[in-house]
């Protein structure tokens, strides 16, 4: 159910249309209210709306939209496309910045044209926009062209828990945001199963004349480990690493994780700051490495 | 409903196509709309005025005869309610559409979309090759980065509770000044009120919706800020000496510079931000590293094995 907008929004969407029926004359109402977002019938509204506006009430705007097809004439007072607000400026700006930053050295030109677009927009309000993309165009067009051609990629991807960098063949199938974070859920060839890879340890995507598998049994089964671990000293990293875990009465905090080498990296990295309970053989291999580690320094 | 809107639109009109100032009183007498009597008359065009003035239509107020100030007259000036063209390449112009673009189906897209819809109306085709836009990046907007941008665009004051690093969370007051995104991160920068200092805060760490506090352009944008320097990464003015094992540690080595190797072990010069920071990689990556110096990092490191070793004794 789309929101019904304000009269207020009404009134800009109406200053909105009329340069944009004079520049596509004829358009089609069902083009318009996709345009501009709104059904039809809201549309169809604001042209009635907009039928009775004029310099006088001997003056009005002159509309043509009974064929589906929409004309407008005797509206010229009118006929200018708008200021674009702070808000829609730092937008621009946004996305001028993600694309400066893609095209790097290789356009020269284009970076001197987005340097000059700046300055024209807002050269005060450029300055407190800022954005780098995640990840590079060129990985995200191969991503992309994976999952609509139906094509199998080949990534190189960087495993920060088990500290590898290793080339895989996977079918893209959709983009998933958890948290902060931005995944790409996959079929990997190689395992012969549903992964999911974070987006910005994608180091290279090439797009491969590999057909995608056709049967995908998605139903990852991932190896999960149910763990129990209390927080020595509370800090902020603790809590957005262990933030899905939940609470016990007594303090601690339990729930599951997907890879032992990352919980053992983790409570390692907390210097002390996190003790793990459970499972017990995990506990007692970080004692044990923990006093290996230090048994070389002597 | 529409009533209002068609007599917004008539002002607009009647303020635009005026070459001169127009009085309060003609505006009533020609626009329909104004009902009641005179002063529900003015109190419903001082509530289109500012409606108005939230667009972003400027309405300029003036007299007729600067030296007998009798009735007040106003229009809005048509070469501010108009996108400047002149200054403008087309080239440009495309450039700002494949700028609007980027935000495609994300969920902010409503400005960015406004201002599409905006510059198609110009009737410019796109002349630009080398770029496609039609690869949205794939940002992840925070739910509070609506409420930041107007915020910053009405020049309000903001307030939100804050997950400080001791993870207790703290209601913090802002003057913000500019917003980014790193790393798949959002960010607000701004005057921090009780500190009275310039601050930077994540996004996902405000735990509550921003509450915008006083009023409109309460405060001016500082000339010199950029929100680029307040996002640039912190200076890595710390290096210590690693071996780490050959083909591990590959986050280590992104922010190495290699000194020399053997078989086993490549001898590296490791840059940092903090102390800490530095800790917490070294820990990580386990066996596959050895601090050799300084002394004061080393004995850090080895205190840190220490309580490992009892918080699991």
């Amino acid at each position: 159910m789309v929101k019904k907008s304000s009269p207020t929004e009404k009134a800009a969407r109406l200053l909105d249309l009329v340069p944009y029926l004079y520049s596509h004359q004829g358009i089609a109402l069902s083009d318009l209210s996709s345009t501009f977002g709104v059904s039809e019938s809201e549309i169809i509204s604001d042209l009635n709306t907009l039928w009775m506006c004029g310099e006088s009430r001997f003056d009005l705007v002159d509309l043509e939209f009974e064929s589906g097809f929409v004309s407008i004439r005797n509206a010229e007072s009118l006929n200018m496309v708008r200021s674009l607000s702070t808000q829609e400026t730092m937008s621009i700006l946004f996305g001028l910045d993600l694309l400066r930053e893609e095209l790097g050295d290789q356009r020269a030109d284009l970076i001197n044209q987005i340097d000059a677009l700046k300055v024209l927009l807002n050269e005060q309000i450029s300055h407190i926009v800022s954005a780098s993309p995640l990840v590079n165009t060129a990985i995200l067009e191969a991503i992309h062209a994976s999952i609509e051609m139906r094509k199998a990629l080949s990534i190189t991807y960087r495993s920060i828990s088990d500290d590898v960098i290793s080339t895989r063949t996977i079918d893209a199938l959709e983009f998933v945001s958890r948290g902060s974070k931005v995944f790409l859920q996959a079929f990997c060839h190689s395992a012969q199963s549903g992964r999911t890879f974070r987006l910005d340890r994608i180091e290279s995507a090439t797009l491969t004349q590999v057909d995608a598998t056709k049967v995908h049994s998605l139903k990852q089964s991932p190896s999960t480990l149910e763990i129990k671990l209390r927080i020595h000293s509370e800090s902020r990293r603790a809590h957005e690493t262990f933030g899905n875990l939940r609470e016990n009465p007594d303090g601690s905090y339990q729930g599951v994780v997907f890879s032992k080498q990352w919980l053992i990296r983790e409570i390692l990295a907390s210097a002390g700051a996190i003790e793990l309970l459970e499972p017990v053989e995990i506990r007692d291999e970080i004692a044990l490495e923990a006093t290996a580690l230090s048994a070389a320094y002597r | 409903m529409s009533r209002k809107s068609e007599r917004l639109v008539n002002l607009t009109i009647a303020l635009l196509a005026t070459g001169r100032w127009i009085t309060k009183s003609e505006i009533f007498r020609s626009i329909e709309g104004y009902a009641g009597d005179i002063s529900a008359q003015e109190r419903m065009f001082e509530r289109d005025k500012e409606e108005l003035r939230n667009l972003g239509i400027e309405i300029e107020v003036g007299s007729f005869d600067p030296l007998f100030e009798d009735e007040v007259g106003y229009r809005i000036r048509p070469e501010k309610y108009r996108i400047d063209l002149s200054r403008l390449s087309s080239e440009q112009i495309s450039l700002m559409s494949a700028a609007a673009m980027v935000w495609k189906n994300s969920k902010i897209d409503s400005q960015a979309s406004s201002a599409l819809l905006k510059l198609s109306a110009l009737g410019i085709e796109s002349d630009i090759d080398g770029i496609n836009p039609f690869t949205p990046q794939v940002l992840n907007p925070d739910h509070n980065l609506d409420a930041v941008i107007n915020a910053i665009a009405s020049r309000k004051a903001i307030s939100f509770g804050y997950r400080q690093a001791d993870s207790s969370i703290v209601e913090r007051a802002i003057e913000p000044f500019g917003v980014g995104t790193k790393n798949g991160y959002w960010y607000v920068s701004g005057r921090d009120l009780d500190k009275d200092a310039l601050r930077v805060f994540r996004l996902d760490r405000c735990v509550s919706a921003m509450k915008e506090q006083g009023k409109a352009n309460s405060y001016e944008l500082p000339k010199d800020f950029s929100m680029k320097q307040q996002l640039a990464a912190r200076e890595r003015k710390y290096s210590c000496v690693l071996s780490i094992r050959v083909d591990s540690s590959f986050e280590i080595r992104r922010r190495s510079e290699l000194i020399s190797s053997d078989d086993e072990w490549d001898q590296v010069r490791y840059t940092y931000a903090s102390e800490d920071d530095a800790l917490r990689d070294l820990l990580w990556h386990r066996g596959d590293v050895r601090v050799i110096e300084p002394a004061s990092l080393l004995q850090r490191y080895r205190e840190s094995l220490a309580n490992i070793v009892s918080a699991h004794g």
